[in-house]
């Protein structure tokens, strides 16, 4: 929610900041023959405006001058060595001006120092540093080891969006927060890998009416559960739903309460009354969620249900473990697309009481809902893969073992009552502890560190254990200390290694969090021990493998959601006056954005497509608020937009629009930014400290784009905005939503303001404002009348769009931002991808083929 | 045992209750009602912190007087708070300056980092808020160092000195359980091993820093040695924790399900409500209360989000809706000061020793403009001013104010956050 207009008082950014990264090596630095150039080109053309005393636009570049090696004030060296390179400093009105010679000569020479200065610090301290797992990361790597999913949202404090999301090695700290909550999570994952009781997967199925029954019991009045859930069918063998709420659905209740894990959810499902149209079911996850965004985090599934016959659905969901207060979790599923509370008025006054309501609108047949899970049988994947044949049972399970040694295992527990295990809980057991647990350590570390363990290593947990055990005389105890501790620990929580090349566990880890955000599975580990990653093709045929694996998420959404940003997408709430705004669209845009990357990803599309495509990816819900007709269902699928539409490439799409505006209004400048920070990759600086803010004034009839004009004029801030303004202005024809529009819509309006009807959703009635207008001149100086034109201008410039793709790549695979000796490197990767057009999946292969990608 | 009313205690009613908290059983109630032996006492009692953050600002001429000094003409805002004017002052002007102009500068609101490590917020590095700063110094003292409740506009207002936002309660029944319901018997023998089990662990990490520390280059190095000082600060809390978890929590005069079924402005009430609870049992020094966005319908006659009225463009109607939130936020805020300021034996009142600071990170919604913030200071003993006016012009820091709150509870601290000096008011 960033300010909309933040007017420019001072005639240049701030942008040149002095951050001294003071390193050791200046001891090293020798005073050359062309520091002394250097001094004298800054101090001929830099320091008339830029000394101390002067400070034009707040840069002191005096620093520059006395003889200081590029190694400190790196930064100000780059903005500086940038800024003469585009020929922007000196400004053309200067007194003094270099010839050419000058420049050229000057800028090597900077390049060298600078490239020279990257290098010897990548030596010493390695390029990236050291980085603990964001909490995404930790979570799936432990839901991995205990094979329950967790939900570690109450567990492990909130990332902050720069080191959580961008995964910046520094900027994940470790604070006294952050060691609690791994032991809250290490807890957490050790209580699913170790379960106190064992449990035998069920499976039942309950009829609609059956179900309705439930309910019936439960409230009691006829009316009121026809209208939250419907009524029987004629036959009494199936329930029949009329509305969608918030509230009402059918609980599906697995387990009382759920045990976290796998289930599989069928149903026999058909759309009636809907003229062949198909309708859609969500299945929900119910229960406390901490999450900023429950609605996206909640939704598991969204299916379509045919509008002829009936339609079987299967769905495998995950019930999730969590640290929170039980508030016992359960799948739900609703008839998403029903709508809320039809014609309740005209129900009720049917007199439904003792009659069957002759509705005529849409409706959800639901024969029958069944449940069965946990798909995995006990003690779980977590402890097969960890425990293997270890022994784990109850003191009651080993009597009975020791009576009948023949008998199946299930056999010894099957017969006990429930309660047997809340005071005898099975545990690991053990009649050699010492030898057991040097056994199992040794094979369970290096799956915990993601790397063989030396013997010290080894020795070491095998000493703690012992500790343990020699206190308590319990093996089952001192090894889930022993556990913990291993959980806890760094050589778990971080990844990174001495400077110089990875190493090939190391590489492996790198690679597996950056394309799955999961620890290395077992092949990649295999390969590692082998050697194999160190050849290129070799390593290109892991990331193959690792992107076409099956996923629970859309491939690289953790990426897509630091890159573009998406994790703002519920930072505003849109305006009342956007009464089509719902959680179908908000969830549908969404996918739409993550679903489009992976398939730039599966089909290695060219960046071009970033801002312009002839293909989308759409739903019943994104075709209609998009004006696409013949898009029946919530599912995605792919579309071919139509001829002159104004969508196609991310820039368009309904998320992106909506998390680049403030809520109530659209911001050129939040969206103008945005374009040129996140797909331009070069973000503008932010307003001089001291900008007041523009207090909107509603009442006017000044459209914003009026507003921007007459601050764009003005000098002082004409230099960042003609630059930031023109593609937000491109961008005016979407709404805060996405929508498309050809005139504003009024927020607040007086006797005088007309009402009108959108095309797309015609139930619905908005007040007129003025016309957007059209005509954007670019910072080039290229006049573009719309979207469709600004398209194909941002489309010539696709090399530039993959190089700040290839920019965030890194710093997201890395944890360190691209520095200036990276520059050289990125360059060849761009000129190596080129001929692919600059395709997605060419340029993940050509950063994880880079030395920069298998250098620490 | 039933629960007993606080505030008329003989204290041997009071240690026999098992209600004793370390270091704490010191209330008003035992103390001696006058005289000089009552002044001494009343200096060595315990002072605290209240901290009130809140998202979405004012409408200036909602909240600030016309005129300055102590007969300033009630506003709005301030008519409620009225009874309490002789312990309350208003600023007017103060700022963080340089802070951009967004809803994000709630994240500098109680820590006041410097300009430049906020400016833009996909780079913030922030510094420990004041509420966490006290927390710290004060460790120990109470059962939980601070006690951090409610919700946000964008992001968390409460920081560890790592900048790490500290993770608030959202719900007041959690918050309830945490201070004042009992773990069974053997909840508590578990929880009292877990925390050994944590020291150990911790014990056991620092020796695996140092091996780490031997294959890494100097950078990392240095960050890996300022790690083994977490490690060795988190041991000491755990060891802090051990001390008081077998001690019985203090009981009050409330159910659990009082603190159910918060919504927006009956969330803010028992967030004050378990404020001043927390405080007279002296469970905490340190409370943090952070407001959320109300939705339309929540209080009588909205029909707007409190965000959507807040950028209200000068629009008459909206500023009225947006005005409902405003009289809602502070009739509540008038009930936490009046149930601090019941004067009880002695004539002391919590609110005499505790600074309850009410600040939001907007000094006008509508544009998110970051100066003239709407600033609050009530009771902590101050000689207050009533309205106290800075030139916007001179943007005085509110890290001044905070400065001069942290020495006022017996924290010599120099500089905080971006702090230039420190403010002589409130007197």
């Amino acid at each position: 929610m960033a300010s909309d207009l933040t007017m420019c008082r001072a005639g240049y950014s701030s942008g040149l900041r002095l951050i001294a990264s003071a390193c050791g090596w200046l001891i090293s630095w020798a005073l050359s023959h062309e520091t002394q150039a250097a001094d004298s080109f800054v101090q001929r053309f830099c320091l008339e405006c830029h000394d101390t005393s002067t400070r034009k636009g707040n840069v002191d570049l005096s620093l520059l001058a006395e003889n200081s090696p590029p190694g400190l004030n790196e930064d100000l060296w780059v903005r500086a060595y940038d800024q003469v390179e585009i020929q922007t400093m000196p400004p053309r009105r200067a007194r003094m001006q270099p010839t050419a010679l000058d420049r050229s000569q000057w800028l090597q020479e900077t390049r060298e120092a600078l490239v020279n200065a990257g290098e010897q610090r990548r030596r010493r301290e390695g390029r990236a540093p050291l980085r603990r797992l964001s909490k995404t990361e930790l979570q799936n790597t432990l839901s991995q080891l205990c094979g329950v999913p967790l939900d570690l949202a109450l567990a492990f404090p909130e990332e902050n969006p720069r080191g959580g999301y961008m995964r910046l090695g520094q900027a994940l700290e470790i604070s006294p927060q952050h060691l609690l909550g791994l032991q809250r999570a290490a807890d957490l994952a050790l209580d699913q890998l170790l379960p106190s009781r064992p449990w035998l997967s069920e499976s039942r199925q309950t009829s609609g009416a059956e179900w309705l029954k439930r309910q019936q019991s439960a409230i009691g009045r006829d009316w009121e559960i026809v209208l939250r859930w419907g009524a029987r069918t004629r036959d009494s063998s199936a329930l029949v739903c009329f509305q969608s709420s918030q509230h009402d659905y059918l609980q599906i209740p697995i387990g009382q309460p759920a045990r976290p894990g796998r289930y599989r959810i069928r149903a026999r499902l058909a759309a009636e009354q809907t003229q062949g149209r198909p309708l859609t079911v969500a299945l929900i996850l119910s229960g406390y969620s901490s999450q900023p965004d429950p609605t996206l985090q909640r939704i598991l599934e969204l299916r379509d249900v045919s509008g002829t016959g009936t339609t079987l659905l299967e769905v495998e969901v995950q019930v999730p473990a969590q640290s929170a207060r039980w508030e016992g979790r359960s799948v739900l599923l609703t008839p998403w697309s029903l709508p809320a509370q039809p014609l309740r008025e005209a129900l009720q006054a049917e007199e439904l009481i003792g009659n069957r309501p002759r509705f005529t609108g849409p409706t959800l047949r639901v024969d029958w809902v069944s449940w069965e899970g946990p798909l995995d049988p006990w003690p779980g994947r977590g402890f097969e893969r960890l425990f293997g044949a270890s022994r784990f049972e109850n003191r009651q399970m080993r009597d009975a073992r020791r009576k009948s040694p023949t008998r199946a295992a299930e056999a010894l527990w099957t017969k006990l009552p429930p309660n047997a295990f809340d005071v005898d809980p099975c545990r690991l057991q053990s009649d050699q502890p010492e030898s057991d647990a040097k056994a199992r350590l040794s094979s369970i570390l290096p799956i915990v560190f993601r790397r063989p363990v030396a013997e010290p290593e080894l020795t070491e947990f095998l000493s703690r254990f012992q500790a343990s055990f020699r206190a308590t005389a319990d093996f089952h105890l001192a090894m889930r200390m022993t556990l913990k501790a291993a959980l806890c620990s760094p050589e778990f929580v971080f990844l990174g290694n001495r400077p110089g090349e990875l190493d090939a566990y190391g590489l492996a880890s790198r690679l597996s969090y950056f394309l799955r955000s999961e620890p290395p599975d077992d092949t990649l580990i295999l390969k590692a021990g082998r050697g194999e990653l160190k050849q290129r093709p070799a390593l290109f045929v892991e990331v193959d493998r690792l992107l076409n694996l099956p996923q629970r998420k859309p491939l690289l959404s953790d990426f897509t959601d630091a890159w573009l940003e998406l994790y703002r997408i519920q930072e505003t709430t849109p305006n009342r006056a956007y009464g089509e705004f719902d959680d179908g669209l908000l969830w549908s845009m969404t996918r739409e954005t993550l679903s489009y990357v992976e398939r730039m990803v599966r089909e290695d599309r060219p960046a071009v497509e970033w801002v312009r495509s002839d293909w989308g990816i759409l739903n019943e819900r994104l075709a209609q608020h998009y004006s696409v007709p013949g898009v029946l269902g919530m599912e995605l699928r792919d579309i071919k937009w139509p001829a002159g539409s104004p969508r196609g490439g991310v820039i368009t799409h309904a998320s992106i629009l909506k998390l680049t505006s403030n809520g109530t209004v659209t911001s050129p400048v939040k969206r103008g930014a945005w374009i040129l920070d996140r797909i331009l990759g070069d973000p503008p600086s932010p307003p001089p400290p001291g900008t007041p803010a523009i207090e909107p004034d509603i009442r006017g009839a000044a459209t914003i784009r009026q507003q921007l004009d007459q601050h764009r004029n003005q000098p002082a801030c004409n230099r960042c905005h003609r630059v930031i303004d023109p593609p937000g202005l491109a961008l005016e024809n979407f709404d805060v939503i996405g929508g498309w529009r050809e005139w504003y819509r009024v927020l607040s309006p007086d006797g005088s303001t007309a009402t009108a009807r959108l095309p797309n959703y015609p139930a619905l009635s908005v007040w007129r404002g003025p016309d957007v207008e059209r005509g954007i001149l670019t910072a080039e100086g290229e006049q573009v009348s719309d979207i469709r034109e600004f398209r194909d201008h941002l489309a010539r410039q696709h090399r530039r769009i993959a190089a700040s793709l290839v920019e965030k790549l890194i710093t997201y695979g890395t944890g360190a931002n691209p520095e200036f000796a990276d520059r050289t490197l990125i360059q060849s990767m761009l000129t190596a991808a080129e001929s692919q057009g600059f395709g997605m999946r060419t340029l993940l292969k050509e950063v994880v083929g880079s030395r920069i990608f298998l250098e620490q | 045992m039933n629960p007993v009313n606080l505030r008329i205690l003989p204290r041997r009613l009071f240690l026999r209750s098992g209600a004793i908290c370390l270091g704490l059983p010191l209330l008003e109630a035992m103390l001696p009602p006058c005289g000089r032996a009552a002044e001494r006492a009343r200096e060595q009692l315990p002072k605290s912190l209240v901290l009130v953050g809140r998202g979405l600002g004012v409408h200036a001429d909602h909240f600030f007087p016309v005129d300055d000094g102590p007969n300033y003409q009630p506003t709005r805002a301030l008519k409620v708070l009225d009874p309490h004017r002789a312990r309350l002052t208003v600023f007017s002007g103060l700022c963080h300056p340089g802070y951009p102009n967004t809803h994000h500068t709630e994240a500098g609101l109680f820590t006041g980092v410097s300009a430049e490590r906020i400016e833009k917020f996909e780079h913030l590095r922030n510094t420990i808020s004041l509420d966490q700063l006290v927390a710290h110094r004060w460790q120990g003292r109470t059962r939980f160092s601070s006690v951090v409740m409610g919700g946000q506009v964008t992001t968390p207002m409460s920081y560890d000195a790592q900048g790490v936002a500290v993770s608030s309660e959202t719900k007041p029944s959690e918050t309830f359980r945490r201070l004042f319901l009992n773990g069974a018997p053997d909840e508590v023998q578990r929880e009292l091993s877990r925390l050994r089990e944590g020291r150990s662990i911790l014990d056991g990490l620092l020796a695996q820093l140092q091996r780490l520390q031997q294959r890494l280059g100097p950078r990392d190095r240095d960050r890996v040695e300022q790690m083994a000082t977490t490690v060795r600060t988190t041991e000491q809390e755990l060891l802090r924790s051990e001390a008081w978890v077998m001690r019985p929590k203090p009981r009050v005069a409330r159910r659990v399900e009082d603190f159910e079924g918060a919504r927006w402005s009956s969330g803010q009430r028992m967030r004050y409500d378990l404020a001043a609870l927390a405080l007279q049992t002296d469970s905490t020094r340190v409370v943090v209360s952070t407001e959320t966005v109300g939705a339309a319908g929540e209080i009588e006659g909205s029909s707007l989000d409190q965000h959507d009225a807040s950028h209200h463009g000068k629009d008459p109607a909206k500023l009225e809706q947006f005005a409902k939130y405003e009289d809602e936020e502070t009739r509540n805020f008038g009930l936490l000061l009046d149930m601090l300021s019941h004067p009880v034996a002695g004539d002391l009142a919590l609110l005499d020793r505790t600074i309850v600071l009410w600040a939001s990170n907007l000094g006008n919604p509508s544009s998110h403009a970051s100066v003239n913030l709407p600033i609050l200071v009530a009771g902590g003993g101050f000689k207050h001013r009533g309205h106290v006016r800075y030139e916007a012009d001179r943007q005085v820091p509110l890290s001044n104010l905070y400065l001069r709150i942290l020495n006022h509870l017996g924290l010599d601290e120099l500089r905080f956050g971006a702090s230039t000096g420190v403010l002589a008011e409130p007197g």
